[in-house]
């Protein structure tokens, strides 16, 4: 903790060592979140390019209050939204039929899946959902919370994650009884 | 009502998988990281260097302000009686009197004792009014005296009865020693460059672009405090801006194609590609901001009229550019920022003629060069380029104080 705070410090000091530390510290784990909001590796690269100019213009407004790792992840998710809503179309782009049977999404099933699975599964839904479900799922943010930063309703919010959740049920559903390859379709970098 | 169970454990377990991802980004990512916080650190250490120049610059300003106030005061105290002879009959001008109604035969004196800027200002006039060698002591020709500056110099006689007859004139020269100008200035120029090859095969290159290229209009401004630490010599430092370039002429020798593949390789735009033998021509601009220093040695050619030559130096620090170079890599002109320097040293030479327009204002307008003595690319660049510019400086000039250490010494 204390090697942290000296390096948070060394990094607000313009410290060019110090401030490479800290991305070497944090860029691995937050790629892995950009990249659960990006298209494609190379999109999520670019957003934590972003993310990590805007944390190193931004650290001393950093209070040492709390965690560290939680300022600069908000920070992060807040640039990959804001490349999302510029370069993205947030509608949903497919239809879930009006759900005369809707499977439950079951944890069970994610907890028996590898973590490169689940992250593959999440991406490979449509971007609104795909969105809304990090922010909501992963991020801990509210329906509120989540419309305000994406410009929607609240409704649209909550409907989106509902129809996310439904649709990664149906997913899941189908993983339990065929197995990964078949459902989860997305380009590996 | 939602039609879906909610699990809990759904959103746990997607919240524990995410956490356990992560991915190692390239080596691209991080260089673009820091060469962006670079440039953040670049401008900072900037504006700190034009806040601290400005900062002493001010300093400087109060404390020149309070101690010409002091030396003024108190020479005028010490002295005390500045003129001639007592003024029997003068008549005490009112406020709303105008000095044309002064009798121009009367001889006046005039007094100070520890009096205010404004009034030795008002003294000052009837300095320069007075033409001794032409009226001799006992006729004083006066123009312009403000009514203030009259009642002072009266009250100041009648209160030391027959004050001593005493003249004073400003020594000759040096009646700048000790003073301040605040000038700005503006240089419409004709800029460009000297090019020359650091490796042997980049010789045809140097002379396709010495063929190719041109010169553009650029300009530079400036505002700059300047000191007279002599009458001759004065030192101006202040901040400048400058936006210089040059026309290039593209011409790549080799197929778009190609040069597409081996873009993506180095990130570069695969955009406004010509082929070989095709000429694309393209304006390259700097933008600079800078840190001149000026040494100026001025000769009067008239009382109002002078010559002042000028050298100096300045810290130029490249806000921007759109420039594009070749890069041998790709075969191409690519727009890569890694080429070029971020701080350079330029030099500039000036002859202006100054023209007082009264004891505050002047003018100014001559010739100037400038010349970069470090290269626009950065030293592993295959080329070195000098920059120079051309150009017409047209400058104002205000003095800060019009009241000088030396107008009331004897």
């Amino acid at each position: 903790m204390r090697d942290e705070i000296s390096l948070i410090e060394a990094c607000i000091k313009q410290n060019r060592a110090a401030q490479q530390k800290l991305y070497e510290l944090f860029a691995p784990k937050m790629l892995g979140v950009c990249y659960r909001y990006a298209s494609s590796r190379e999109e999520a690269e670019d957003m934590l390019q972003e993310g990590f100019i805007r944390v190193f213009q931004k650290l001393d407004t950093f209070r040492f209050q709390g965690s560290f790792e939680g300022w600069l992840r908000r920070i992060i998710v807040n640039t990959a939204i804001n490349i999302i809503r510029k370069y993205q179309n947030l509608k949903y782009e497919c239809d879930i039929d009006s759900a005369e049977y809707t499977p439950a999404a079951s944890g069970d099933v994610i907890a028996s899946m590898y973590t490169r699975e689940v992250i593959d599964l999440v991406r490979s839904l449509p971007n609104g959902y795909r969105t809304v479900l990090n922010l909501y799922a992963i991020e801990g943010y509210s329906h509120k919370e989540i419309a305000d930063m994406l410009g929607i309703n609240e409704s649209s919010s909550r409907s989106q994650y509902t129809r996310a959740k439904a649709l990664l049920a149906k997913r899941l559903e189908k993983i339990e009884a065929f197995g990964i390859t078949e459902h989860v379709k997305v380009s590996h970098p | 009502m939602s039609r879906f169970r909610i699990h809990r454990p759904f959103e746990e377990e997607l919240a524990k998988k995410a956490d356990e991802f992560s991915m190692q980004p390239s080596l691209s990512t991080w260089q673009g990281v820091e060469k962006s916080i670079a440039k953040t650190r670049s401008i900072q250490t900037f504006w700190k260097i034009s806040i601290l120049t400005l900062s002493i610059l001010a300093v400087i300003g109060i404390l020149f302000i309070q101690e010409d106030r002091r030396t003024a005061n108190s020479q005028a105290t010490e002295a005390g009686i500045l003129l001639l002879n007592p003024l029997a009959d003068l008549p005490l001008a009112n406020e709303n009197s105008q000095a044309s109604n002064v009798n121009p035969t009367k001889s006046v004196g005039l007094t100070k004792k520890g009096g205010s800027l404004s009034t030795l200002a008002q003294e000052e006039t009837a300095f320069s009014a007075v033409d001794e060698s032409k009226f001799g002591a006992e006729k004083i020709f006066l123009k312009n005296i403000r009514p203030k500056g009259l009642r002072i110099a009266y009250k100041a006689e009648h209160a030391n009865g027959a004050a001593p007859i005493r003249f004073r004139k400003r020594p000759a020269g040096n009646k700048n020693r000790d003073a301040w100008y605040i000038q700005a200035n503006f240089v419409p120029a004709y800029a460009y460059r000297n090019i020359s090859a650091r490796t042997d095969y980049a010789r045809p290159l140097e002379d396709t672009k010495k063929q190719l290229d041109k010169g553009i209009s650029g300009f530079s401004a400036r505002v700059q405090a300047r000191y007279h630490f002599s009458d001759r010599f004065s030192l101006a430092f202040g901040l400048g801006y400058t936006r210089s370039g040059e026309q290039v002429g593209m011409a790549p020798r080799i197929n778009s194609s190609v040069y597409d593949a081996l873009a993506e390789q180095y990130g570069y735009e695969t955009s406004e590609m010509n082929a070989p033998g095709d000429i694309t021509y393209y304006t390259n601009e700097y933008s600079y901001a800078e840190l001149p220093v000026t040494l100026y040695s001025k000769r009067h050619l008239t009382p109002r009229l002078s010559l002042s030559t000028g050298l100096g130096l300045s810290l130029a620090y490249m806000m921007r550019t759109n420039a594009r170079c070749y890069d041998y890599r790709v075969d191409h002109y690519v727009n890569n920022p890694e080429f070029f320097r971020d701080w350079s040293i330029g030099s500039h030479a000036q002859v202006v003629l100054e023209y007082s327009m009264n004891t505050r204002w002047s003018l100014a307008a001559g010739p100037e060069f400038t010349y970069a003595l470090l290269s626009t690319y950065r030293n592993y660049y295959t080329l070195s380029q000098h920059q120079f510019s051309m150009g017409m400086n047209f400058g104002v000039q205000w003095k800060l104080f019009d009241v000088t250490k030396s107008r009331l010494a004897d």
